[in-house]
């Protein structure tokens, strides 16, 4: 009966909701039966389907940037309404941390990425698709390595240690994340990206402050969706893609060519009896012998498979946001892919008026074999390196079919050179690097408003992650008789268990006072981290197909003088060992927002922070920062000018810190080792001993920055600028420094010493084009400049790592080596330079000067500088070339500037985005290309740049002579291998489709939604740099001071992919 | 109102800062060491162990020095850089035999003051902190009096620097290092146990003999001859008091002399003081418990062959021959020479061969040191050896008691005759008459006992004012034997240079109160 009565009373109202501007579908539009809480919201593709009570009569439609709408329902069932964009409500929302503040009264530098927007690059790891999105922020993804992370610099590199941001994900910290370069797999990618709402990236001090000591180089704050009133919508993302190398940069020798190499390296020292010169000979009788491309061999396309579903249902009372993913990507060598598995569930719910319960918990699995990384620096992962070397002569396979070298007796097949080396396909193959990550994160939190605008939160979180990492190393081949040396099998296992929670209390309180809006917040956090882990290793397996411990090993035996076996031990010693740390925050912040008339605008922060990582004295640091707006475009001066809609000048200067040293620093330590044992009564007695002294001055590094910045609106905001210039100083650098040598301690203590200077220039243009006839394109543009100079360092010296120098005066982490001035192009020039390692006869007893020999003879040829060397400056003009005066800043691993440019267009269901990232100003040390052109003994294959080698008199004045045993070492660090690693390149093109809603209906899809789209990746990048990409990511641990030095890292590769997005 | 205070009281919840005390759970920090008495042992034995550190007697402090005299020379050619300049005086303040010396004798220092500074408030009784202390404060005496032979004024430190960072003490003339060294001592001399507790571990007895030496050198160094005549006195005491005596019971010189460098006599009567080594199996180059010395001493031809493992950091100038008499079982002791059969366990196992060789070193008539290969375990594993370094043997305190006998009056005494006898009658030679102890004599005799064992070069050092001749005779005497010219030249050597050795450029750059000298700083 009663059944009966609702149903006569109610009915169903659908359609669509569209914007006038062009920009087709309005998702998320409000919609709701006036004067009741009776609503729902628009899916994905701007539809919605509501059931009204027959005694309603007005429906209204509200959207954030649009003109709320009221609608008469009268006896429609099919209600399509068209909303009226309204400029001056086109306020974005930004996080802040702490809290969400309408953009035109931020005060601080603060960049914006939405999902969608990071969601147009199909990528493993969220944080690679913000390259080139946000001023001020750069993004290198230094690997093609599945599932490596990219590394973020925000506002220039400010430091000498871990540069990284901190990570702020859902309130929670997540603390300085080293995801990038090309060491790791990036924990950060165990975090969907299709589950991320946005990120906010705070730039300036007065905005990262209230994260107080850890937030000196920048915050990220990423939100994750939530659950929204309304109607259940269930939405499934799957695409598939696959990725190319482009190895069009630069190519190797063919075999001919490559004998022809060796023959004229071996010629020009006269050297007429080597080792595989009948091979060599018989190459260049003609013989048409067979060769092998192992890089081609071992390369394959690699594929990314994607599949996302997530439903997002909520009444009035609860919303729930719940996804899974799968994503599998294989690289592009063997044995490098990921797998991960992503399980999340965001719910809120409201009790009553004042009180707001909700969760966040995100499961994640991710299994990674990085054989084909990771750290190119490493010579045992060194694969691309070494496929790109091997010998075209180098048979892949044995007479059996089997992998060359391999089996006992496999044949020195007649001068199959390097036939004995390594086999490094199947090296790839067989070595195993498996890393398991398992991570469940979640936090519940509490609102309660206690008065009206005073709100009490509160948040527990816990974050707690089970790592699994085992690496195999099975016996190298060393040559052909006893095909494998077990000894060299070796087995790795670590596992540990990292576990961080977490609490937050904070109060808020927002009120208008006439004119006065307040909106203050003080509140606490505690964070404490626990990782402890273990790890064992065996080596030397009698048998590699079993990677168990407790197999058999090979042993050693110990006998006596008489040749007695006393005892059988292990050759290689099986080892275990455990670690534990732990390390504790405990913060209190508060900030205070105020705003006159919405027009002068004045934001007070202040965070204290205390951390374990610092001695009782120096553990608790004060970051204040202040900041001011003043919207000029509200004075009554500014009303005339319509074509200005908003103008606002901002200014603000705050210190934070960055707390990045090892943890227990600052305590003394006692060593009980091997070094601290002495003999009495002939035997070894332990001693211990403090081996590194207490520094209790060990503190934080405290980053002092301003920030001035202006935005301005045109035309109703269709078209906005914003341009920021900041001065960031680092001082007090967190270094590692050799005390005076009298000091007489064992191991270096960390200090605070060292200066860093950032200053930059950041511009950002976001302009909609065009809206006619349902035509609308949008384009944003982001520009920035950012100069680095170390200001000072410990005692001002020199701080080495390879090509790279940190030195005072000059940016961090430069390039630093011999300046070259071309090729010695006769003996006349030879012997008219300064001493480099030219034939000498003796040494002036008065000046010290060497007096040349003028000899030109095969000998001096072989053994001393002769034309086709490499001419070095001598800077000071001593007559010698020595790496102690005539060495010089050759390059810049730091970018001038960089720049992102999005152009968006769309037509009806038709979406285009076209999206290109530049990188100019920025060297980079090709240390890959050394080990391919140098002259060397090994059988290595060269690279074809080598064909136009100096070979006479003006043949060339860049590319040396081949010449065995390079006396003039050409391959020394020089501006030689320096090359400009600017790009400009089609980072993203992505075509989408909505299937319009009459053929849906048609199919009888009543709401929801389809949608295809393709993307390119990676499609173009010009460049003047010859590896395989210029994008080289830093080398080791996230260290800026050892970046742009490219020792063949696992390339980035364009990426195709297609997708499709379902909804209903 | 009360509902803002309960706000206020959640807020603060948990706001205890206990936490944030976090030390390394994997092993103690200094606030939980220097409490127990075993503490304080561990403490004693790792100062001990800046003796063996790598940095100081390894191998570069003995062999080093050695290479500085005319007894033996550097046969390695570029493949041991450092050696090469280093043997013919042509090294510079970033020579690491440099900075590994100054470091490691720091570093020692460092680890005696820890227990000078932290023992006092262990729970220990009174005895057990003397005891502890006068073996610290013998090292760091020791440590002083090494660094002040080898560099001359040297910064003293008598102090654990609070700030690591802002510590840079001044050098201090040699005067005032000697006064602490004194001080040091004989704290030392009247805290320690006569007797060691452990075989290996000093005694009241070797701060006496310790103190003899360092009033013999203060005197020649500072000029101060009212020391001789206390360096007697000390030395006396040793002899008539101490345990010590030589080993000379075989009743064949040769195997008196072959005992005295075997492991199982090591800290034997002959020993004073020794810094003791023990092969841990590890790699020679990092643990500090396993010594290098006598391996990089070997001559380097024969290396992994003929159980002889060799650097061939020593090999022996060709005068020496002609310099040496026969007539001295040490010579033969001392050296190889070609063709001299190699005798392991009573079987020949092959021959010396210095020309036979296509090494990269080979001089003619090149002989071989020999002294230290006679200890069995030298020949084993990766040429690590157990062996300890000789820093004061019985047979040097005789020799410095007759030269301080001579040097207190002018006149040396029966006792002092019958202490350099001693020493010359083990090694096969007649007895000298009182008439025929000269100093010169002293020095000669210094020479041939002590040959290889780093101790030639500071009888150099120490006698360059009332000896100056010493150094220049010995240096033209090698190059006159030198018949094919092939030798280690000397003409190098720059006296204000090359006596004391320049403060290390590391010391330089990172202690800006510390001053190159002047002769290393000119024209730089």
């Amino acid at each position: 009966m009663l059944t009966q009565v609702v149903w006569a009373q109610e009915k169903t109202v659908r359609g669509t909701v569209t914007a006038n501007d062009g920009s087709g579908v309005l998702p998320g539009v409000t919609i709701l039966v006036q004067g009741t809480t009776n609503g729902t919201t628009t899916d994905m593709n701007g539809n919605y389907n509501l059931l009204v009570p027959a005694d309603a009569n007005v429906l209204t439609f509200s959207y954030i940037g649009f003109r709320t709408q009221e609608v008469e329902i009268g006896n429609r069932t099919q209600i399509d309404v068209e909303l009226e964009v309204d400029a001056s409500q086109l306020e974005e929302v930004v996080v802040i941390g702490f809290g969400t503040q309408e953009k035109k009264d931020i005060t601080g530098a603060v960049s914006s990425v939405s999902g969608e927007e990071l969601n147009e690059i199909p990528v493993p790891s969220f944080e690679q698709a913000l390259t080139g999105r946000a001023a001020g922020v750069q993004v290198t993804t230094g690997s093609g390595t599945p599932g490596a992370g990219a590394s973020l610099r925000i506002r220039g590199v400010g430091s000498t240690n871990n540069a990284e941001p901190l990570y702020v994900i859902d309130g929670i910290i997540i603390g300085n994340v080293t995801g990038g370069g090309q060491t790791s797999i990036s924990p950060l990618s165990l975090i969907n990206p299709n589950d991320i709402e946005s990120i906010d990236i705070l730039k300036d001090a007065s905005a990262t402050a209230i994260y107080g000591a850890r937030a000196g180089n920048g915050v990220v704050i990423i939100t994750t969706k939530r659950g929204k009133e309304g109607k259940m919508s269930i939405n499934l993302d799957t695409y598939t893609s696959v990725n190319v190398l482009d190895r069009s940069n630069f190519s190797m020798l063919n075999g001919q060519q490559w004998a022809e190499y060796y023959s004229s390296m071996m010629n020009e020292v006269g050297n007429t009896d080597y080792v595989g010169k009948p091979f060599v000979d018989k190459v260049l009788s003609g013989a048409d012998l067979p060769t092998y491309d192992w890089f081609d061999y071992a390369y394959r396309d690699g594929s990314i498979n994607s599949v996302n579903l997530s439903v997002n249902a909520g009444s009035e009372k609860s919303q729930i946001f719940t996804s899974l993913n799968y994503f599998n990507q294989e690289g592009i060598l063997p044995n490098s892919d990921l797998r991960r598995y992503t399980i999340r569930l965001n719910s809120d719910h409201k009790f009553g008026k004042r009180l707001k319960v909700g969760n966040t918990l995100a499961i994640s699995r991710s299994e990674a074999n990085t054989v084909g990384n990771v750290n190119a620096n490493s010579n045992t992962k060194d694969w691309i390196g070494r496929l790109l070397a091997a010998n075209p002569y180098k048979p892949i396979f044995d007479a059996e079919g089997d992998y060359a070298g391999l089996n006992a007796g496999d044949p020195d097949a007649e001068g199959q050179l390097d036939y004995l080396n390594e086999h490094p396909i199947w090296n790839m193959e067989t070595n195993y690097n498996r890393v398991v990550r398992n991570r469940i994160w979640g936090s519940v939190f509490a609102d309660y408003e206690i008065l009206e605008g005073l709100v009490f939160h509160t948040m527990g979180s816990i974050d707690w992650s089970f790592n699994k990492n085992e690496a195999r190393t099975p016996a190298n081949t060393i040559d052909g008789a006893a095909a494998r040396d077990e000894t060299t099998s070796r087995l790795n296992m670590n596992f540990n268990e990292p576990r961080t929670w977490f609490v937050e209390n904070t109060l808020r309180y927002q009120k208008q006072f006439g004119k006065h809006n307040i909106n203050v917040m003080a509140g606490y956090q505690a964070q404490n981290s626990l990782n402890t882990g273990f790890s064992a290793g065996a080596g030397a397996f009698v048998d590699t197909r079993y990677w168990f411990f407790g197999r058999p090993q090979l042993t050693n035996e110990i006998t006596d003088g008489e040749g007695n076996v006393l005892a059988t031990v292990p050759l290689v010693q099986p080892g275990v060992g455990n670690f534990q740390n732990e390390s504790a925050f405990v913060s209190y912040f508060g900030r205070a927002i105020y705003d006159f008339n919405d027009k002068y605008l004045l934001t007070v922060t202040v965070r204290r922070d205390g951390s374990s990582r610092f001695g009782p004295e120096q553990r608790w640091g004060t970051f204040p920062a202040v900041s001011a707006g003043w919207r000029i475009s509200e004075e009554a001066f500014m009303t005339d000018i319509e074509q200005v809609s908003n103008l606002k000048l901002r200014a603000g200067y705050g210190i934070s810190g960055s707390d990045n040293t090892s943890l227990y620093q600052w305590n003394s330590r006692v060593g009980t080792g091997g070094n601290q044992e002495y003999v009495f009564n002939g035997g070894p007695v332990p001693g211990a001993i403090l081996t590194r002294l207490a520094n209790e001055f060990l503190g934080w590094e405290e980053i002092r920055m301003l920030n001035v910045g202006l935005d301005i609106g045109f035309f109703k905001n269709r078209l906005e600028l914003t341009v920021d210039y900041f001065d960031k100083t680092t001082d007090g650098l967190l270094l590692n420094f050799a005390p005076a040598e009298e000091v007489g301690v064992l191991s270096n203590p960390s200090g605070n010493l060292g200066e860093i200077n950032n200053k930059g220039i950041e511009f950002t243009v976001n302009s909609v084009n065009m809206i006619q006839g349902g035509f609308k394109w949008s384009t944003n543009f982001n520009i920035s400049a950012v100069s680095n100079e170390v200001v000072s360092l410990p005692a001002n010296a020199d701080r080495f790592n390879g090509p790279n120098i940190t030195r005072v005066g000059e940016e961090i982490g430069a390039l630093y080596g011999f300046q070259s001035n071309g090729l010695f192009q006769n003996w006349e020039e030879v012997y008219g330079h300064a001493y480099q390692n030219q034939n000498v006869e003796s040494f002036d007893e008065e000046t010290g000067l060497p007096v040349y020999s003028g000899a030109t003879d095969q000998a001096v040829q072989a053994n001393n500088t002769a034309p086709g060397d490499i001419r070095y400056v001598d800077q000071n003009g001593d007559g010698f070339i020595d790496a102690d005066n005539d060495r010089v800043i050759i390059g810049s691993t730091l970018p001038d500037f960089t720049w992102g440019l999005n152009n968006t267009f769309s037509y009806k269901g038709i979406g285009l985005s076209v999206f290109f990232q530049g990188v100019h100003g920025i060297d980079l040390y090709n240390s890959l290309r050394i080990r391919q052109e140098r002259s060397n003994a090994s059988f290595a294959n060269r690279r074809a740049s080598v064909l136009d080698r100096w070979q006479g008199e003006g043949t060339s004045n860049s590319i040396p002579r081949a010449v065995f045993t390079d006396p003039n070492s050409n391959e020394r660090a020089s501006d030689i291998w320096v090359e400009d690693g600017s790009f400009i390149r089609l980072k993203n093109v992505r075509l989408s489709y909505n299937l319009p809603r009459t053929l849906l209906q048609a199919i009888g899809m009543q709401s929801g939604g389809v949608n295809f789209y393709a993307v390119g990746t990676n499609l173009l990048t010009f460049t003047k740099y010859s590896g395989f990409d210029p994008e080289v990511g830093l080398r080791s641990g996230g260290n800026p001071e050892t970046a742009g030095v490219d020792n063949g890292a696992y390339p980035i590769s364009r990426q195709f992919t297609l997708g499709m997005q379902l909804s209903f | 109102m009360k509902k803002y205070i309960i706000i206020l009281s959640i807020l603060l919840i948990g706001s205890c800062t206990e936490m944030l005390d976090q030390t390394d759970p994997t092993g103690p920090t200094g606030e939980d060491f220097f409490k127990s008495e075993t503490d304080i042992e561990q403490a004693v034995v790792a100062a001990y162990s800046g003796l063996s550190n790598p940095n100081s007697f390894h191998r570069i402090g003995v062999v080093g020095f050695e290479q500085f005299s005319d007894n033996v020379y550097s046969g390695s050619s570029t493949t041991d850089g450092a050696h090469a300049t280093w043997t013919t005086f042509n090294y510079d303040p970033q020579s690491t035999n440099i900075t590994r010396t100054y470091r490691g004798f720091y570093q020692l220092i460092n680890q005696c003051n820890q227990v000078i500074a932290r023992a006092p408030e262990a729970d220990i009784s009174t005895e057990v902190l003397n005891q502890a202390l006068g073996e610290v404060r013998f090292l760091r005496g020791f440590g002083h009096f090494m660094l002040t032979l080898v560099f001359g004024d040297v910064p003293i430190v008598t102090e654990l620097p609070a700030d690591p960072a802002g510590f840079a003490p001044e050098a201090s003339p040699a005067s005032e290092v000697y006064e602490q060294v004194i001080a040091d001592l004989q704290f030392a001399e009247s805290n320690l146990s006569p007797v060691a507790a452990q075989n290996g571990r000093v005694t009241s007895w070797t701060a006496k003999a310790m103190l003899a030496k360092v009033y013999l050198f203060g005197a020649d160094e500072l000029g101060n001859s009212a020391w001789y005549g206390l360096a007697e006195q000390k030395a006396t005491e040793v002899i008539n008091g101490g345990p010590y005596g030589l080993f000379n019971d075989s009743g064949n010189p040769t195997e008196d002399l072959i005992s005295i460098f075997q492991t199982f006599n090591e800290n034997g009567k002959e020993h004073i003081f020794t810094v003791n080594h023990f092969n841990g199996g590890g790699n020679w180059s990092d643990g500090n418990v396993a010594s290098q010395f006598p391996m990089a001493m070997n001559p380097r031809q024969m290396r992994n062959r003929n159980n002889m493992w060799g650097f061939g950091w020593a090999y022996v100038y060709e005068a020496i021959d002609q310099q040496w008499s026969d007539d001295d079982a040490r010579k033969d002791y001392n050296i190889w020479f070609q063709d001299e059969p190699i005798i392991v366990n009573g079987d020949t196992t092959g021959f010396y061969d210095q020309l036979g060789q296509n090494r990269c070193c080979v001089r003619d008539n090149g002989m071989g040191f020999q002294k230290f290969w006679y200890q069995e375990t030298t020949k084993n594993v990766n040429g690590q050896s157990t062996l300890g370094f000789p820093v004061m043997r019985y047979a040097d305190l005789l020799l410095m008691y007759a030269e301080a006998d001579l040097l207190a009056d002018g006149n040396i005494s029966q006792q002092g005759v019958d202490a350099i006898n001693a020493v010359r009658e083990r090694a096969g030679l007649p007895a000298l008459s009182a008439a025929e102890v000269t100093l010169e004599k002293i020095m000669e005799e210094r020479r041939w006992e002590l040959f290889g064992e780093g101790k030639r070069w500071f009888d150099f050092v120490r006698k360059r004012t009332i000896l100056p001749n010493l150094i220049n005779d010995a240096f033209a005497a090698i190059a006159a034997g030198d018949t094919d010219n092939d030798d280690n030249d000397f003409s190098a050597f720059t006296p204000e240079r090359h006596y004391k050795l320049p403060y290390p450029q590391s010391a330089i750059d990172r202690n800006p109160n510390l001053v190159q000298k002047p002769a290393w700083s000119a024209g730089e």
